[in-house]
């Protein structure tokens, strides 16, 4: 079985005897391997630079030539050797096994079984060594993976962590403040104060519904982070279109005028980027109060060969200081404290843009002018 | 009889209008005053301390606020070396030690979980007063 596996290994004999070479040879080859002849350093130099050498032969005594030094090299090029020594010469067998070489065969004890043997266990050898390299440097590989995928879920972990934190401090206080009111309620109507009633009634429908938006912001942010990014090609003229015809009618009642630059085709998932620019649009149309007419512009340029997207309006009360934080969830801005909102929404389109491999940022021109920017992977190619 | 009010400071109209309720349910015998944000609190500390008209005997001071959070306006208040004696009690929605550790290193008196319950918040308000009237 053996003999099949190592079948047309090449066999280098470096010998200046031309017998001992000959009658190497003749042995290897009755067992199926290639053996090439040198009978100097400089031949076997020639031979070894034409490549594929399984193994070599080297006799320890060749005159004019430094068979330690050629052991070592051969040894570094991790190609087995097995020495030819002399009778009586085992100590300098043993030397050459330090330096590296597989084996070695008393040329005077020499038979076609232990030659076969030294040649086959060597290369074996090595072979089983170059393996167990390689499985070595996987491993290393592996374990360094493991080791970014570790302290990349470290910092998920983290931002869970802060992320569970401020949820549950925003979930509970419409909860302490509806049972607050259900006590006053409770109050008022065994007074039989039915317009007060009333009113603490409207403040915990309020808590309600102020909850019922914290869990939909909450479930779609999960839902962002944890469903396939299935892109494709969108024409993104077409798809914010279809989004400003969904806001029709606030668009009407709040007398918004859009414009609409010349936008690219963009990679990216259909329904996430829609509800990007459905937040950021709900946005402008939710905390824009200008004094005069209300714009809104959905921006595109090429800015260092990437296509930069915005939506751009003005009325808006976002000041420089806060530009980084309203990406922060729950994040909310005193003036909009009357305004409904949970404090998820540009964290959502914050998210979405990140899904994407893109980033997000606010842009203050002017004053009273709020410029959200992003990119999504687009090429720069006008569709 | 101290006229020195007691001042809350919270975003949350729905809280305020509770709070309203509250002390006066409690019967509180100091007149209270109820505020939405950190620089109101500001600029009230300042014309009370201008006009001369006493300032506060406490001031309940939300953690949670939008724009500037109650730890950073606490901080804002005892820079001040006229209203390093003045006594706040910051409140929170959760008992978080961390929160509670930040609030007493900026220099807060007290550190208070939001009462769950018109009951528990009266006593809360109740005995509050109490504390003043012992010191006073």
């Amino acid at each position: 079985m053996g003999s099949e596996v190592l079948a047309h290994k090449k066999v280098l004999v470096i010998d200046d005897d031309r017998v001992d070479r000959l009658m190497v040879r003749e042995l290897l080859s009755s067992h199926g391997f290639l053996v090439p002849e040198a009978q100097s350093e400089e031949e076997a130099c020639r031979v070894l630079a034409e490549g594929g050498v399984d193994c070599v032969l080297l006799d320890y005594n060749i005159p004019g030539t430094d068979a330690i030094g050629l052991l070592s090299r051969l040894v570094a090029d991790k190609v087995p050797v097995v020495m030819l020594t002399g009778e009586g010469n085992e100590a300098v067998a043993v030397e050459t096994m330090k330096q590296g070489a597989q084996d070695y065969i008393n040329k005077g004890r020499l038979t076609e079984e232990s030659l076969v043997r030294a040649v086959r266990g060597s290369i074996k050898t090595v072979e089983l060594r170059r393996e167990l390299e390689r499985h070595q440097e996987e491993l290393a590989n592996v374990n360094e993976q493991l080791k970014e995928k570790l302290e990349q879920l470290e910092t998920i972990n983290g931002d869970l962590r802060a992320f569970v934190h401020l949820a549950a401090h925003d979930f509970r206080e419409p909860l302490q403040i509806m049972h607050n009111y259900c006590d006053l309620l409770d109050r008022a109507l065994n007074q039989g104060k039915s317009e007060s009633a009333q009113s603490f009634l409207e403040a915990i429908r309020r808590g309600a519904k102020r909850l019922a938006h914290l869990v939909d912001g909450l479930r779609t942010l999960t839902k962002i982070d944890h469903s396939n990014l299935v892109q494709e090609e969108l024409d993104l003229k077409r798809l914010v279109e279809e989004v400003v015809q969904e806001l029709d009618v606030q668009i009407r009642e709040r007398a918004l005028q859009i414009e609409i630059a010349e936008l690219p085709r963009v990679r990216g998932q259909k329904a996430l980027i829609e509800e990007l620019y459905r937040n950021l649009l709900a946005n402008a149309l939710k905390y824009g109060r200008p004094s005069g007419p209300f714009l809104l512009r959905l921006t595109a340029e090429v800015i260092q060969n990437e296509w930069v997207l915005g939506v751009w309006n003005n009325g808006s009360s976002i000041p420089k200081s806060e530009a980084e934080k309203i990406f922060q969830p729950f994040f909310r801005l005193l003036e909009h404290r009357e305004i409904e909102g949970t404090g998820i929404g540009l964290t959502m389109c914050k998210k979405i843009v990140e899904r994407h491999g893109g980033r997000i940022w606010l842009d203050v021109p002017e004053r009273e002018v709020a410029h959200f920017l992003f990119t999504i992977n687009g090429t720069p190619e006008r569709g | 009889m101290t006229t020195r009010p007691i001042v809350l400071v919270d975003d949350n109209g729905d809280a305020l209008r509770l709070a309203d309720f509250v002390f006066q349910e409690a019967g509180l015998r100091a007149r209270h005053v109820l505020l939405q944000s950190g620089s109101e609190l500001l600029t009230y500390l300042e014309r009370a301390l201008a006009d001369g008209e006493g300032l506060p005997c406490c001031i309940l001071l939300d953690i949670s606020m939008p724009d500037m959070n109650g730890i950073d306006v606490l901080s804002l208040v005892r820079q001040r070396e006229c209203f390093k004696e003045l006594r706040i009690i910051m409140l929170t929605n959760s008992n978080d030690s961390d929160d509670r550790e930040r609030a007493l290193a900026a220099g807060a008196d007290g550190y208070q979980v939001k009462p769950f319950g018109l009951t528990e918040f009266i006593e809360f308000i109740r005995q509050l007063e109490g504390d003043f009237r012992a010191e006073a």
